[in-house]
């Protein structure tokens, strides 16, 4: 089965996806902080791993960096949600670090990103 | 960001101004030298004013920034929510239910645009808008990749769209690739809504060291008195049909004359006839021309200057 983490601070958010994974035949694993996320990463070993970048106390690009610099993680495909006020500066750190694709947040469906998932889960 | 980052009272615009320097609007009388301290007082005062609305402005930024997070946050929950509901996500659901539902999709749909317009206006007029130019843009691609993002719902209105393949081959147009596919497809979806059937039309071709895009319906067109208000705010041609409402915001062509002017383009409405239909187009510069240069750096000085102040 695979395994999905989620990093993300909006509970709902979480839950609506919970449900939906669930739907799916997915398990998804919750993270409602960037550090949470980093540590959930390393214990969890999720085969996809989806990251909203706007975070408490970490921004989702230093996130991203803590996950590709270790090297028992930085082969995970991440995907990542963006917020039209997300600054073009944080996307582009982002796709340099390797994201699979970007996701506006109010604009993707959970059905859009289930099929993502899908695609990069093995 | 979370809801942490709270707005400092202080900066309450009104009580700057009660703080504002006193003295410093009336000119010294004439003829009356100004003392030495006099002008250490004005220094003063001057730097106190400037800091003050420094943070006045950051307080504002940050107001931008938090409303749209947690704005927007809701609506994305509400609306996966009702697609799984209607997808059957949480078990079967009756006809009527599902018409019910795609009501109220529709609905949050339309908020959610709202919403967004209204956040990017804040941003264009805070002057806090960045653009992300790429230098190998080519319209003709854009539109065809837009269009076919747009067909399924335009084939349920008995529209169809189609993008006419450029005469010459076109050069590449330096531009942000996100709001110009939102400039265009507020352009298409515009003409669908006032077009009840027919074609809509996009042609792209080189003017110079411009690229041009142009977006042709045969909808109902807009009165010769309307159309000087089409880009302005809150602006919206009043619906030319009773019951075909022009749901929208009325400020989508306002967003799109400002992004587009940005970028070193122009937008205008070409042509348009009663029960005929419009044309509107923008353009672009050419990446290669002094114009795309000029833009390249009126923007990298702007980011320069922001970074600087929000070190700060």
């Amino acid at each position: 089965m695979s395994k999905i983490l989620l990093i993300e601070d909006d509970a709902l958010f979480v839950k609506m996806y919970q449900k939906k994974f669930a739907h799916e035949g997915m398990e998804l694993v919750a993270a409602y902080d960037g550090a949470e996320g980093v540590e959930k990463t390393k214990s969890d070993k999720p085969h996809v791993i989806i990251l909203d970048l706007m975070l408490p106390k970490m921004s989702g690009s230093e996130v991203l960096k803590k996950i590709k610099d270790d090297p028992q993680t930085n082969s995970i495909p991440v995907i990542v949600l963006t917020n039209l006020s997300t600054s073009a500066d944080e996307v582009n750190k982002c796709i340099e670090l390797g994201v699979k694709e970007t996701f506006l947040k109010t604009n993707v469906t959970p059905d859009q990103i289930v099929e993502t998932v899908k695609k990069y889960a093995q | 960001m979370d809801s942490k980052v709270g707005l400092p009272v202080k900066d309450d615009p009104a009580d700057l101004q009660t703080q504002a320097p006193k003295g410093l609007i009336t000119p010294p009388l004439e003829g009356v030298k100004p003392t030495a301290e006099a002008y250490q007082r004005a220094i003063r005062e001057l730097t106190h004013a400037n800091l003050r609305l420094r943070q006045l402005d950051k307080a504002k930024d940050e107001f931008i920034s938090i409303a749209s997070h947690e704005l927007r946050n809701p609506m994305a929950i509400i609306k996966g929510n009702i697609s799984m509901v209607l997808a059957g996500d949480a078990g079967e659901i009756n006809v009527e239910t599902k018409d019910v539902l795609t009501d109220v999709m529709i609905a949050v749909e339309r908020q959610i645009r709202l919403v967004n317009e209204l956040l990017d206006t804040s941003m264009i007029e805070a002057g806090v808008i960045n653009f992300n130019l790429h230098p190998s843009i080519q319209m003709d691609q854009l539109a065809q990749l837009l269009v076919s993002s747009l067909k399924s719902v335009a084939s349920t209105q008995s529209i169809e769209i189609k993008v006419d393949p450029p005469e010459k081959p076109l050069p590449a147009v330096q531009a942000d690739h996100d709001k110009i596919s939102q400039v265009l497809i507020n352009l298409v979806t515009n003409a669908m809504k006032f077009t009840k059937k027919g074609i809509i039309e996009i042609q792209t071709e080189q003017k110079g060291d411009y690229v041009e895009t142009c977006v042709t319906d045969t909808g109902s067109g807009i009165p010769k008195d309307q159309q000087d208000l089409l880009f302005k705010k809150f602006s919206k041609p009043s619906s030319p049909t009773p019951g075909t409402i022009s749901a929208g915001s009325g400020l989508g062509l306002y967003i799109s004359k400002k992004y587009i002017e940005k970028q070193g383009g122009d937008i205008w409405l070409e042509r348009s006839e009663a029960g005929v239909g419009s044309t509107f187009c923008f353009s672009l510069p050419i990446s290669t021309s002094s114009r795309a240069k000029q833009i390249a750096e009126e923007i990298k000085s702007l980011q320069s200057i922001k970074d600087v102040h929000f070190k700060r």
